[in-house]
């Protein structure tokens, strides 16, 4: 079954339409509990595919229907609900609030989690746990590696229990061997129902993926099944 | 009810790289102080406000009298007044300019052999004549020279007009301020008691005496001391400005903090209380360490707890003069403001702008 659906998306960048157009009606479908990989060379578009399913970015045309509803019917308010609800980010820089220890990001991702601060912080010490950092709950990001400072990001994308995770170039900023742990990480994820969306140009990614799509240069899109 | 729970995590989390900004703002505040205070001691006995009481003394001795100026500390309570920021014009008599009388408002000729001296009595009476201040103490054999040159109203025991009282306390006589119209007041400070008594009704008088005219005039005389505040009103422009790009590289760091929380699915709403929280901290504990740096200085510096020092600052902001400073504090100010709402703006409407975090 589909969880997102791209009917006919075109989006430019720029305040004129037709400025810079990155897609033109773009068809997609992604089944629920895989992992699909939109693969491709930098400037082809990929980020501005995951921005536009999570609701950052809004197409000039077309519709994005997520979870049987289209997400740019919504309010921005309806759509902050819905990214905390159902979304969670995975980026190549990590993002992590540098003020917080590990610990903390996990916890401010917990939005939609009912309960004290005490309570959240101990399901985020379990996620943690789970990634394997839990020794490093009270660390500050600073003083984590690449591969940490990722599975505290994985970890807070988990926070809310979303259905979908999103990553952006997960491993492009990591070593061989670390990029390969967090491929492992995002496989596990998937076995357990999550809906995996990865945007990379790592091989390595099309080895655990269920769905590649490739992005050509002419924005047009072609599906190829492993 | 979460985005709020959020806000307060925010504020008690995210802050602790803050102490070192605020200590910069606390420090920037205390130099602000204690550039006051320089400025003070560099402005020798001219305050600012009007209100408050100027003290000088013009004596034939090379130094001035300890027990005089120890009865104004006791007196008016103003525990600043040392010997260095009282002027011995006694040896100048002749180049003493009206200027420089008519800023004082009290002028105290102590008790002096000197005064039977004729080129001493010559150089009195001129020195009396150019006189503008509003109480003009004097010893009683200084009185009669002064007489000579003013319209004296009181003169000494012997001789009391009719609206002085008689009411001796302690062997003074208690001046009825409602119906003496004090223009020039010459009163015997002979003995202690008397000077002192005679000295906290002055006070009381002349704590209520306005010179603003007076001031305005002085104000466009050029003097080293305008230099000097010139340079004062520059040092607190910087301060200013610092702490102003401080704070705006504070809330630049704070960009990337606004995005990714935007993302995670928290409403412009929550972000924005998210940072005005810790703006708030930041201005509350900047006061905090101000305000106990302010203390602890002016303990060092063996001020003491004199609170015209704080005063100063309001009436720093009411001087006509300092209108170009207000207007460049303002600016700063305005600037910080103008960079946290252009950070916000660009970061919460991400839907428009894309994710940049």
């Amino acid at each position: 079954m589909d969880i997102i659906k791209f009917d006919k998306i075109s989006f430019s960048y720029g305040r004129r339409k037709g400025d810079l157009p990155i897609i033109k009606n773009f068809e997609l479908s992604i089944a629920e509990k895989e992992i699909t990989l939109i693969y491709g060379k930098s400037g082809l578009g990929k980020t501005t595919i995951l921005n536009i399913i999570a609701g950052l970015l809004k197409p000039q045309q077309g519709q994005v229907i997520v979870d049987e509803q289209n997400i740019y019917d919504l309010s921005a308010r309806e759509l902050d609900k819905y990214r905390s609800k159902k979304i969670g980010f995975i980026f190549q820089m990590f993002y992590l609030i540098p003020q917080f220890t590990a610990v903390d990001n996990v916890v401010i991702g917990m939005k939609n989690i009912r309960g004290s601060y005490q309570e959240k912080r101990k399901i985020a010490m379990e996620l943690l746990d789970r990634l394997e950092i839990g020794d490093k709950g009270e660390t500050y990001p600073e003083l984590l590696s690449g591969g940490q400072q990722q599975r505290v990001a994985i970890a807070r994308a988990l926070a809310n229990d979303s259905k979908i995770i999103l990553a952006d170039e997960p491993t492009g900023n990591l070593d061989k061997d670390t990029a390969s742990e967090v491929s492992g990480i995002l496989e596990q994820l998937r076995n357990e129902g999550k809906t995996i969306v990865i945007v990379s140009h790592d091989e390595h990614m099309k080895e655990i993926s269920d769905r590649i799509v490739m992005l050509d240069k002419e924005y047009m899109s072609r599906t190829g099944v492993m | 009810m979460n985005g709020l729970r959020m806000v307060g995590l925010y504020f008690k989390k995210g802050n602790y790289k803050l102490i070192s900004l605020i200590v910069i703002l606390g420090l920037a505040c205390s130099f602000y102080m204690i550039a006051t205070l320089v400025k003070e001691s560099y402005s020798g006995n001219k305050r600012i406000d009007n209100n408050r009481l100027v003290v000088s003394s013009i004596s034939n001795y090379s130094y001035i009298e300890p027990d005089i100026i120890e009865q104004v500390k006791h007196i008016s309570g103003i525990t600043k007044v040392t010997p260095s920021r009282v002027i011995n014009i006694f040896l100048s008599f002749d180049n003493v300019s009206k200027e420089a009388l008519g800023s004082y408002e009290f002028i105290i000729i102590p008790e002096s052999d000197a005064v039977s001296d004729l080129i001493f009595q010559k150089s009195l009476k001129e020195c009396i004549a150019k006189i503008d201040a509003e109480k003009l103490i004097c010893s009683y054999q200084a009185n009669k020279i002064a007489i000579e040159s003013k319209e004296i109203i009181y003169q000494d025991h012997e001789d009391l007009p009719n609206h002085i009282s008689e009411d001796l306390v302690d062997g003074f006589w208690k001046i009825d301020t409602e119906v003496l119209p004090v223009k020039e007041l010459i009163i015997d400070i002979d003995s202690v008691t008397n000077s002192e008594l005679m000295l906290k009704e002055l006070f009381k008088y002349g704590l209520k005496s306005q010179n603003s005219e007076r001031d305005k005039l002085q104000s466009f005389i050029a003097t080293e001391h305008d230099i000097i505040e010139a340079l004062f009103y520059v040092l607190i422009c910087v301060v200013f400005i610092i702490t102003g790009q401080l704070l705006k590289l504070l809330f630049r760091s704070r960009k990337q903090n606004v995005g990714i929380i935007r993302i995670l699915g928290y409403s412009k709403r929550t972000v924005t209380l998210m940072m005005l929280a810790e703006y708030l901290l930041i201005y509350i504990l900047s006061m905090i360490v101000m305000i106990c740096s302010i203390f602890l200085e002016l303990l060092i510096l063996n001020y003491g707890f004199d609170m015209d020092i704080i005063l100063d600052i309001k009436t720093f902001f009411k001087g006509y003069k300092n209108i170009l400073v207000v207007t460049l504090i303002c600016g700063s100010l305005i600037n910080v403001l103008l960079s946290i709402y252009l950070t916000l703006r660009s970061n919460l409407n991400i839907i428009k702008t894309e994710v940049k975090v």
